[in-house]
């Protein structure tokens, strides 16, 4: 997938690979985009990004080490799972993503589903937090603030569709503890729109049944471009952004206490 | 070895008593048991017959096991027909999943269209449809399954085929349209979130209480509509306004 972004993050464990690994990682690709696109740490990055540690006596810290290369078979289990989909995923494929031996798979995890899942609440966290990042950014309002973190999300999609596809669509199929995960990122996200919707902090506990509508539809509009292999969805940002602010429309909403989930 | 699925086809049973209709309360008259041994009746109605048993089979199989788990051993048990009987019909699970998932949307979408023709005005028509579609799944917890989880989740084929299915009820919302010339996402995203909390309630074990979803439903596509407009009356039933109002305003 060569639309996958290959930079290093600017903090966390992406960096601390970059530290490890000196100057010689990153492809040539990687140099120039890391100009236009330094403010945005990948939501998984490229698990080749870090490069590979050095062979033989190297002097790095064990736990260094073991940083690095669980990063790696965390952004390998993603990639190897948005390329070919869950149901065929097997961990000889993580194994080819991530370029280490299976011992130390299995260091790290149990089995494909426990990396996989792990994986998938890490790239959720950061992708939460760009969302924030991003709404924090365009101003105090929730009617800027929504558009924001909407764009951030579909650029998200764009610029990393592997990633998108494993944590959008490849969740569903990881059992029933990767659809209890789902669910969870749901809520999460329905809270969040709503508290930003009402400019309210914290957010209710429980998000209200218009709030999880809308973040149920969205997700399931990028979740049938995906299946579709489209992933060019900026231009659903209007048509999202309205939906989104439906509660802040001067609509009557919040007239009678909505129903919580 | 399922000892009852053994012999091919029906007519070359030998004689036994003849079932009742299946014991899934859910499963309409027509999914009884053919009498067995010689009974005269034509090709095609039995061809017919065993079609819609094996689709009450999948239904049921997917519905409990789930797509991934299902065999097409535990489909024809649950339908009561032979293996050689499914590959007549089907040349494989995803192929029988696939017509069984569209039987049950089209059940599905037959009572939307059903409540929604039986309402006066636009916002009286959605209030309908929706609360016609909620008490069906709220009925048949299989049908549920099968229309609002299995399909999305089960291939990447089923799941574009799950979103053809579901956007043919978009010309029904599109109705309430303001301004013609709203992007088609429109309807696809709140049927999405429609969809999407169904699903989510059946996932959870709680379809049963998918009807009292209906009237904040029914805002939510209310007001999707009248964005711009002056906004519809909060409150479960939102009164039958002259659907020229909620169509023009703004």
């Amino acid at each position: 997938m060569g639309a996958e972004q290959t930079v290093n993050g600017s903090n966390g464990s992406a960096a601390t690979a970059a530290s490890v690994n000196g100057s010689n990682g990153s492809s040539a690709t990687a140099a120039s985009d890391r100009v236009a696109v330094a403010a945005l740490d990948p939501v998984m990055p490229d698990p080749r990004a870090s490069g590979k540690l050095p062979g033989g006596r190297h002097g790095i810290a064990p736990e260094v080490v073991a940083a690095v290369q669980r990063q790696r078979v965390l952004a390998g289990t993603i990639a190897a799972v948005g390329e070919k989909g869950y149901s065929a995923t097997v961990v000889q494929d993580v194994l080819d993503h991530a370029g280490v031996s299976r011992l130390t798979f299995y260091k790290f995890f149990d089995n494909l589903q426990i990396g996989f899942l792990t994986a998938y609440e890490i790239a959720i966290d950061r992708l939460a937090q760009r969302l924030t990042a991003a709404a924090l950014g365009a101003g105090d309002s929730g009617a800027d603030r929504i558009p924001a973190a909407l764009a951030e999300l579909l650029r998200f999609v764009e610029r990393e569709p592997r990633t998108a596809r494993a944590v959008i669509v490849e969740v569903n199929a990881a059992g029933l503890e990767g659809l209890k995960r789902r669910e969870q990122t749901l809520r999460r996200a329905a809270v969040a729109l709503e508290g930003t919707l009402q400019d309210a902090e914290p957010a209710k506990p429980s998000p209200s049944l218009t709030a999880a509508t809308i973040v149920g539809g969205i997700d399931s509009l990028l979740h049938s471009r995906l299946v579709e292999g489209d992933t060019e969805v900026t231009p659903l940002l209007p048509v999202l952004t309205r939906f989104a602010l439906l509660p802040y429309s001067g609509v009557e909403m919040a007239a009678a206490e909505p129903r919580r989930l | 070895m399922a000892q009852d699925a053994a012999p091919d086809t029906a007519a070359q049973v030998p004689e036994r008593a003849p079932q009742p209709a299946d014991s899934d309360p859910q499963l309409p008259p027509e999914l009884a048991r053919l009498p067995r041994g010689r009974h005269g009746l034509p090709r095609e109605f039995v061809e017919q017959n065993q079609r819609t048993r094996l689709i009450g089979g999948i239904v049921d199989a997917v519905a409990e096991q789930g797509y991934t788990a299902t065999t097409i051993e535990s489909i024809v048990r649950a339908a009561g027909v032979s293996r050689g009987v499914f590959y007549q019909h089907f040349s494989n699970k995803e192929e029988g999943f696939a017509a069984a998932y569209e039987t049950a949307m089209s059940e599905v979408r037959s009572r939307f269209e059903q409540g929604f023709e039986a309402g006066g005005q636009w916002p009286d028509k959605v209030g309908g449809g929706l609360s016609a579609m909620l008490s069906f799944l709220a009925a048949n917890s299989h049908i549920a399954r099968v229309a609002t989880v299995e399909a999305l989740f089960a291939t990447p084929q089923l799941a574009r085929r799950h979103y053809e299915q579901v956007e043919m009820l978009a010309p029904f919302l599109r109705q309430g349209r303001q301004d013609g010339g709203a992007a088609p996402v429109t309807e696809k995203v709140i049927l999405g979130g429609i969809f999407s909390m169904v699903s989510r309630r059946v996932l959870s074990g709680e379809e049963r209480s998918l009807g009292e979803l209906a009237p904040e439903l029914t805002r939510f596509v209310l007001e999707a509509y009248s964005v711009e407009g002056e906004g519809l009356p909060a409150g479960p039933a939102p009164e039958p306004r002259e659907s020229q109002t909620v169509a023009t305003a703004g």
